[in-house]
């Protein structure tokens, strides 16, 4: 190595091997980067600010005055029971959805059977499935047997939109998991059911979190089949809510703001654990073979 | 409990969501796309009128419209943008000056931002920010003196289709982002190294290291931005209404238009059945390009 | 007693089959080793025999029970894993103790065991630990407590030193001959090293193809291989395989010319050898002498690369026409590169395989070989 390359070298205090910069570069670079941050935080930013902003103020960028008549507009409004809905529809959903993957991922990653190909590309094809073209036969179906406007029906719904993707994640995770910890149950005396309930469900705890946290969020968000299948008020969803507020002619765009605010910061708080998860593993996943 | 009911019974459930929430369903759609059913009348079911609907459908103009609609500008614009800006704001994440400045994490959890709003929401901030007579960015054209008059760009022919991409980018670039960047991270170091002893720039260390590397990851969000944009209902319908007028009418609004607002629930079936065949055919390259290779242990 | 006893055991995958009809007899205490390159089927027939594969023909006694259709965990059987498979939710006490609680048995007699098995294995003061908090020994015999808690008739040990680093490898190796020492079990051990499977072993099997090479004790295995396969698997350096031609055939042996204008009369029975017909000539690279010859046969040898280890010497050469041959010498043997030395052949030591593999026999197994064979290597 030449003594110029050397000097293109810096080894960082943590080892790394880092190239010397270009001090106009890192101007640029830095500026670029604040800019997209803007870009991606703004809207955002506006939101929360805007939930607090009196009407007169709210399409002022200069002026602030502070308020929580929003909120008190929305609760009134009835958007507790949209929340109560919301809540009480995603999170049993999200124990059925997770308990059926895990034990459907289990059998896909653990055991041979005739079928299994056909059955697991189903399920993992439905991932591209087009929600849209369900709505309509569900909607008939759910007409006949008098499932429209019912909890049961959203969740039933919920579970199988939320499904494909659980089995993608977890068969993935349990990927990760040696076979040999079955096997070793197995020399231990363990039957194929305590073999899933007292080793493997314990060990993939944490991808069953990361998993049921993604289907909550997925469901959370949820508009389509809650806007074709939900038309009493009393039965709907926060994303029907939110949406309900620009059904006026005039749009209440405080009301509005505040809640979104409300729907968006839970999907917030749980984002932030999954995140790396997340993306991590569909780099890895595409990167493996 | 049997042992050999093992498999049988621990598939039951997904058995039974994959039967009556998908391949049931999916039949039953075609079956009623060979039929007038109405809206109205579903008690009494519509009349079998064979291909009638695909013909009609086939032969509408409208319909290549809102095939193009979807086709060109909400997937392949949107995917390609999305792609395109992703990788460069992956490679500015991972580029030695926010790595110097310890700002790589931070502007991961910027983006999270964005990334956990929900889609409705979103839609719902920007039609704030794009307003046409108080919105925040034509407030601020006018005030950089710009633009004289506000511009609707939700309404605006010629900018509704950017606004709308605008929207679904700012939604679901974090995700693009994030996995480009977690393959970026997992080049290993070595292979730089040794691309820098045989005397590779920086510039054919991109070529010839990185973007090979990351290349399966490229594919498989191509594939999966594709299925998400092409099926997607939620940002066209809350943005636009596929209005103005049917201008920005895609695939997804169409049966949704067509079922429930006019009723046609048998037309509007053999639409979902139209896209369900074009879905088919990137659903058997992402099996057997990503799925096959990604399982291939357990498969 | 508890031997355990393979018949005819097959095993198919589909349309491949990866093991074919083994027949193995193993008596109460012994220590068998099973070695073979990797994908020879030795993980897939002691998976057959610890009941995690069900076998496709064939039976496997324990003691002169047939447990083939036996569920695993109620053969008798214990398995150290290759990386141990320790349940990483449970402390090591837990995971030691598992068996016995699957089993039903009572609280304070999986106590006294596993506080037993720790004392045995020197972990007892990291009982409370999880597996993550320990190093790759002490995993190692955590792995090694599960299986004696269960006090089991045989032990299966499947690769279990491949993780280690070498000098650990070396320990654990004496560890476990310790431990088959002082307890009550037949072992059965998969590995495809074979200085492991020297160093260790009653008995080896060797496993190629899914099929039983040989089987015998090491120093069977190393004196007369049943075929060139053996014979280049077992020692180290590997066997030189020289191909040679047979010359003449007579009742007290074979005559041969091999490269290297080597002439050797060896003393193995002809039975139908012809002249003319090709063989392949074994030396064990340590049964070859260099230096002036005061008798028997020598070559000369164009040394090209020599590997000193310090206590003996490594000799890379040429001989004759470009085959290659490697010499083990004494360490302190002054012989380098470059140079052509001669290298004497004991016409008693040498091996003689058919085309297709197959050793001739030879015609008397006397001591000396034996002795010599021992003291060399």
């Amino acid at each position: 190595m030449s003594q110029a390359q050397v000097a293109a070298h810096s080894v960082a205090l943590d080892g790394e091997i880092t190239f010397r910069r270009n001090p106009l570069i890192d101007v640029a670079v830095l500026a670029t980067t604040f800019v997209v941050w803007a870009f991606l935080i703004f809207p955002a930013v506006w939101i929360f600010l805007g939930s607090f902003k009196t009407t007169e103020t709210m399409f002022a960028a200069t002026t602030f005055s502070f308020t929580l008549d929003n909120y008190q507009t929305i609760f009134r409004a009835g958007f507790g029971r949209f929340i109560f809905n919301s809540l009480f529809i995603c999170l049993i959903a999200v124990v059925i959805s997770t308990f059926v993957s895990v034990i459907a991922s289990y059998v896909f990653s653990r055991k041979r059977f005739r079928g299994k190909r056909i059955i697991f590309g189903s399920v993992i094809l439905g991932q591209l499935f087009p929600w849209i073209i369900l709505v309509t036969p569900l909607f008939i179906m759910f007409a006949r047997i008098g499932l429209l406007n019912s909890y049961v029906g959203m969740i039933l719904s919920y579970v199988a939109i939320s499904i494909p993707f659980s089995v993608y994640l977890l068969v993935g995770y349990l990927e990760t998991v040696p076979r040999e910890l079955d096997e070793a149950a197995v020399m231990d005396g363990c039957s194929q059911f305590q073999i899933v309930w007292t080793i493997i469900f314990p060990i993939m705890l944490p991808g069953i979190v990361a998993t049921a946290t993604y289907a909550f969020l997925l469901m959370w968000t949820e508009f389509l089949f809650a806007l074709a299948f939900l038309t009493k008020t009393s039965l709907k969803t926060m994303p029907l809510g939110l949406a309900q507020f620009f059904g006026e002619q005039t749009v209440d765009w405080g009301a509005i703001m505040a809640a979104s605010a409300v729907t968006t910061l839970p999907a917030l708080i749980l984002f932030l654990p999954l995140q790396t998860k997340l993306s991590g593993g569909l780099a890895a996943g595409s990167v493996k073979g | 409990m049997g042992e050999r009911m093992f498999v049988p019974l621990m598939l039951a459930p997904i058995f039974f969501f994959l039967i009556f929430f998908y391949g049931y369903p999916t039949l039953f759609n075609f079956y009623n796309s060979l039929t007038d059913l109405s809206l109205l009348g579903l008690k009494q079911g519509g009349a079998f009128i064979g291909l009638r609907n695909y013909v009609e459908l086939l032969s509408s103009k409208d319909f290549y419209r809102v095939l193009w609609n979807t086709l060109f500008w909400l997937t392949a614009v949107s995917v390609a943008l999305r792609i395109v800006l992703g990788l460069l704001l992956a490679l500015l994440l991972n580029s030695a000056t926010l790595r110097h400045y310890r700002l790589t994490t931070a502007s991961r959890l910027v983006l999270l931002v964005p990334w956990a709003t929900p889609p409705i929401v979103a839609v719902v901030v920007w039609r704030w920010l794009l307003d046409g007579r108080q919105g925040v960015i034509n407030k601020a054209l006018e005030g950089l003196g710009l633009i004289d008059t506000p511009i609707a760009f939700l309404a605006n022919v010629d900018t509704i289709w950017p606004a709308l991409i605008t929207i679904i980018a700012w939604n679901t670039l974090p995700l693009v982002t994030l996995t480009f960047l977690a393959g970026l991270q997992s080049v290993p170091p070595e292979l730089h190294e040794a691309a820098e002893m045989d005397g590779a720039n920086a510039i054919n260390r991109f070529f010839h290291v990185t973007l090979p590397h990351l290349m399966p990851t490229v594919v498989v969000m191509t594939l999966l931005l594709i299925f998400w944009t092409f099926n997607n209902f939620v940002y066209i319908w809350l943005a636009t209404g596929a209005g103005p007028g049917l201008f920005t009418n895609v695939l997804a609004t169409e049966i949704y238009i067509k079922g429930f607002i006019d009723f046609e629930l048998g037309f509007s079936s053999a639409v979902g059945m139209v896209m369900a065949a074009m879905m088919a055919v990137f659903g058997i390259l992402y099996f057997r390009f990503v799925a096959l290779r990604e399982f291939r242990e357990i498969l | 007693m508890a031997g355990l006893s393979l018949r005819g055991v097959t095993k198919q995958f589909g349309s491949v089959t990866a093991l074919t009809e083994i027949d193995l007899e193993i008596t109460h205490r012994e220590f068998v080793v099973i070695v073979g390159p990797s994908g020879c089927g030795k993980s897939t027939l002691l998976r057959v025999i610890a009941g995690l594969e069900q076998l496709s023909a064939g039976e496997i006694y324990v003691g002169d029970q047939p447990v083939h259709r036996v569920p695993a965990a109620k053969r008798g059987l214990a398995m150290v894993f290759q990386n141990y498979a320790l349940y990483p939710h449970k402390t090591v006490a837990q995971n030691m103790g598992f068996a016995l609680k699957m089993a039903k048995v009572r609280r304070d007699e999986i106590d006294r065991r596993v506080v037993e098995a720790a004392r045995i294995l020197q972990i007892e003061d990291l009982l409370e630990r999880k597996p993550r908090q320990l190093s790759g020994g002490q995993r190692q015999r955590v792995a090694i407590g599960r299986a004696i808690v269960r006090e089991p008739k045989v032990f299966l040990f499947d690769e279990p030193l491949s993780n280690l680093d070498a000098a650990l490898r070396v320990d654990m190796r004496v560890e476990l001959a310790k431990l088959h020492n002082s307890i009550d079990a037949t072992m059965i051990y998969v590995t495809h090293d074979q200085v492991e499977a020297m160093t260790m072993a009653d008995k080896i099997v060797v496993l190629r193809g899914g099929r039983a090479e040989q089987v015998g004790s090491p120093m069977d295995l190393y004196h007369r291989p049943a075929n060139a396969f053996v014979a280049g698997f077992i020692g180290s350096p590997r066997m030189n395989q020289l191909p040679a031609t047979i010359s003449a055939v007579s009742s007290s042996g074979v005559s041969i010319t091999a490269p290297g204008g080597l002439e050797l009369s060896l003393p193995v029975a002809g039975h139908d050898a012809r002249p003319g017909q090709p063989v392949t000539l074994g030396l064990r690279p340590e049964h070859l002498t260099v230096g002036p010859q005061s008798g028997g046969t020598s070559l000369d040898l164009d040394v090209y690369v020599t590997e000193p280890l310090g206590g003996e010497t490594i000799l890379y050469g040429h001989i004759g026409d470009n085959s290659t041959l490697v010499v083990k010498v004494p360490g302190g043997t002054d012989v380098g590169k470059g140079q052509r030395v001669p290298v004497g052949v004991v016409p008693a030591m040498c091996h003689l395989f058919t085309e297709d593999g197959t050793a001739f026999t030879p015609l008397h197994t006397n001591d000396k070989v034996e002795r010599i064979g021992a003291s060399s290597s």
